[in-house]
């Protein structure tokens, strides 16, 4: 008898296999957190590095929310002081593209000049280091993304 | 014939100007992004949508919600394209300016709203925590305290005294007087007494609504606890715990003229420091600590002439163990190399801004002292035989430590109790609530239909309606077409992809090839093509892949070849068959990790025989592109 291939014969097979592979869930990624660490961690250009764009887009979007919510200056001003150490830098009063970022922010929200003024005054007050290119580096984000 | 023909011109520049307002109206993308399946939690397939260079995508997080992450686009391709090797396919649909802020606006709405929802449970829980160590006294910790040696060590010892520290005490007192430091400790301790450990019930926003943001009781109280440590060590002039501070085994030692530049580089640190005690901000205590204890490491830098670094990796950063990292070596030894050259990097970019920075430039700082701790344990682990220390976060020197006994408030019993009842109860109330508004499912509630969901929600907002029909006439308008979830199967990332490119005004595509595809088109371009494949095409000879801990169990390749699949993964399927078997004999020994490996490489050897990749094979390229 002359053997030949009959398709018909691995039909339940290809089902089976089709099946398997329908069975393996279609799920969506875990959180990059959630990832084993690896030796890749190890390396300097692997790894997070203190004072990335994120934490600019971070100013940002935390100013622009609180520009739309409204609260607590202090609580504000913590919330900025958290969001630098995440990214590494901890004295944010003295890095002006911080101010930059925060007058973007504010640009985002559509806020008023007057509002501005309020947030040059609270966080670069005439008396402060550096205060006139503090606020005016919190101006120009303004007028950037308003 | 000339004259039809200008005839001609003017009427197509006639028509050309008809259609200016609708040309000119400036054009954006908005980029649907498909990453294809991989082994293990993305087995489907992953979706993403990026908007210039930010991504938003939804991850599936314990205890089982979904959460709007955003992350820079060169970030998230390293992530997916090259350590875990899957190709990023990216659909351009083109959008007018107003749509793009539309969408955007939306996206950066929910991931914000989201993300206060998520910051106020980990206020809770800290609060939680808090009380309970505050019961029992004593087991309380402060960020950044422990860099320096304890009380008890100092006092009253001059010999034992940190110079540095005793020079900006002196300027200290020379610009807010002698009484400055006990007043404003005194005015602290006073604050930290009268805080209230039971604070208001949080309210649970809407599903985008953006709070205002909250500064609870836990948070108050560790600002107060660092600002008052802070004074502590100045008052003392601690010096640093010797275990705190590294400059490798044989010394980096500086270079010429680097000295000088870096002692203009201390004084500015320590004018910023005289500054910071005149903040209004009032979580100033944690860079106290961290700049007081960087000034120390910064003067002894100048003076020994050799760099000094404070020990920035964190108590919980991952140990890989010294027997792992010899059987790494050439993988480590070109880290290594690679973190050399990005310390050195980051030292002529800290002495540049020294030049022309007029304030102390803490990030050039922070990136010279995180790369230098990076480069140094690579070092000593390969050199020493240490285990070797890794941390995929930013490096920041915050060694938690225990305040003294008399600067822990008393607060009232009763009052400790009823606040850990309230904190514990509203902890499980806010958790239940992200559960609640934020579920995964497989099926109705997963990455793909979430971002559907949200450009539904800015198109209902844009067009002020709740109306189905009326939201797909404005994604049609907006998009060129719309995508429904109901009663299909676009919750299949792939099939989703498929659906956008066939249903919104896609004007490009872009694809981003995984990292083993890259390396392999350069490796073929240099060499024999055979040679690569025969090499390249398998684990044990390949020169670009090493056994990773999360991998399945396999022998080929197949995510590059088509004809061959069934037969390589028939292969595989044994490959892994074979290790499931000897995974049982192991199950005493690894705790049944190669028998899970075996398996997963078995069933991820399936759709091989039927033509379907899933499994890539995860890499760690030493040099970040």
């Amino acid at each position: 008898v002359t053997r030949t291939f009959d398709p018909r014969r691995w039909r339940p097979v290809g089902w089976l296999l089709l099946l398997a592979v329908l069975l393996i869930p279609p799920g969506c990624s875990l959180s990059a957190s959630s990832k084993s660490s690896s030796d890749s961690s190890a390396s300097s250009s692997g790894s997070s590095s203190p004072g990335d764009t994120a934490y600019y887009d971070d100013v940002r979007s935390t100013t622009e929310a609180y520009a739309k919510s409204g609260g607590p200056f202090d609580a504000y001003q913590k919330k900025l002081g958290d969001l630098a150490k995440e990214r590494g830098v901890t004295n944010w009063e003295e890095n002006l593209g911080t101010y930059a970022a925060i007058g973007e922010g504010l640009g985002q929200a559509k806020a008023s000049q007057g509002l501005v003024d309020t947030f040059k005054d609270r966080l670069a007050p005439p008396s402060s280091a550096n205060s006139a290119d503090k606020q005016s580096a919190i101006q120009n984000g303004f007028e950037s993304k308003k | 014939v000339r004259r039809p023909a200008i005839g001609l011109l003017g009427i197509a520049i006639l028509l050309a100007m008809s259609s200016g307002p609708a040309a000119a109206a400036p054009l954006r993308f908005v980029d649907y992004l498909y990453i294809n399946a991989s082994e293990g939690s993305a087995s489907g397939g992953h979706v993403a949508l990026r908007f210039g260079d930010q991504v938003f995508h939804f991850e599936h997080r314990p205890p089982g919600i979904l959460v709007l992450a955003r992350a820079h686009f060169e970030r998230f391709r390293h992530l997916y394209g090259d350590l875990e090797n899957r190709t990023i396919q990216m659909s351009r649909i083109q959008v007018s300016e107003e749509t793009y802020d539309l969408l955007l606006a939306q996206f950066s709405r929910r991931h914000i709203a989201q993300r206060q929802r998520l910051e106020v449970l980990a206020a809770v829980r800290d609060d939680r925590k808090l009380l309970e160590a505050l019961r029992e006294q004593g087991v309380v910790a402060i960020d950044g305290l422990n860099l320096f040696v304890d009380e008890a060590n100092t006092a009253g010892d001059t010999a034992e005294r940190a110079p540095a520290l005793d020079a900006l005490r002196a300027r200290v007192v020379a610009r807010y007087g002698p009484e400055f430091i006990a007043d404003r400790i005194a005015e602290l301790t006073a604050r930290l007494t009268a805080l209230e450990p039971e604070g208001p019930p949080s309210t649970v926003a809407a599903d985008d609504e953006i709070r205002p943001p909250s500064y609870g009781f836990s948070a108050r109280f560790n600002d107060m606890s660092q600002a008052l440590a802070a004074l502590d060590v100045l008052d003392a002039a601690r010096r640093l715990r010797p275990d705190g501070i590294r400059s490798g085994s044989a010394g980096l030692p500086l270079k010429p003229g680097e000295a000088a530049r870096l002692a203009r580089l201390a004084d500015a640190l320590e004018d910023s420091l005289v500054r910071l005690l005149d903040t209004t901000r009032p979580d100033w205590g944690l860079s106290m600590l961290l700049g007081m204890a960087r000034l120390i490491a910064l003067r002894e830098t100048v003076e020994t002439a050799h760099w000094r670094f404070l020990d920035s990796f964190p108590i919980d950063a991952t140990v890989l163990p010294a027997i792992r990292t010899s059987r790494r070596r050439v993988h480590l030894t070109t880290i290594r190399e690679d973190n050399r050259l990005q310390f050195e990097i980051a030292r002529k970019s800290l002495l540049d801004a020294v030049d022309v920075a007029a304030e102390f430039p803490e990030i050039e700082y922070a990136r010279l002292e995180s790369a230098a701790n990076r480069w140094l344990e690579v070092s000593q682990a390969l050199d020493e035989g240490r285990p070797l220390r890794v941390h995929a976060g930013v490096l920041l020197p915050a060694r938690p430590g225990r305040p003294a006994a008399t600067r822990l408030p008393s607060y009232d019993a009763v009052s400790l109790t009823r606040a850990l009842e309230t904190a514990a109860s509203e902890e499980a109330r806010l958790a239940a609530g992200l559960e609640r508004d934020y579920p995964y499912n497989l099926v109705t509630r997963n990455c793909v239909s979430e971002i559907f969901r949200e450009l539904d929600t800015a198109l209902a907002r844009a067009a002020h309606t709740k109306n189905e029909a009326v939201i797909r006439e404005e994604s049609i308008r907006r998009l060129g077409g719309h995508v429904a979830m109901v009663g299909s199967l676009n919750f299949v990332p792939q099939i989703s992809a498929l659906v956008v490119e066939d249903t919104y005004a896609v004007a490009d595509r872009l694809s981003f090839a995984a990292y083993r595809q890259r390396q392999l088109a350069e490796m073929r371009r240099d060499e024999n093509p055979v040679w690569v494949f025969l090499r390249e095409s398998n684990v044990v000879t390949s020169t670009l892949y090493r056994v990773q801990p999360r991998d399945s169990v396999f022998l080929f390749f197949t995510d590059d070849l088509v004809a061959p699949r069934p037969l390589f993964g028939a292969v595989n399927l044994i490959t892994g068959l074979a290790a499931s078997a000897v995974g049982l004999t192991m199950l005493p020994v690894d705790g049944g990790e190669t028998l899970w490996a075996g398996i997963r490489g078995a069933v991820f050897s399936l759709p091989e025989l039927v033509f379907q990749n899933i499994r890539k094979g995860s890499f760690e390229p030493p040099v970040d592109p």
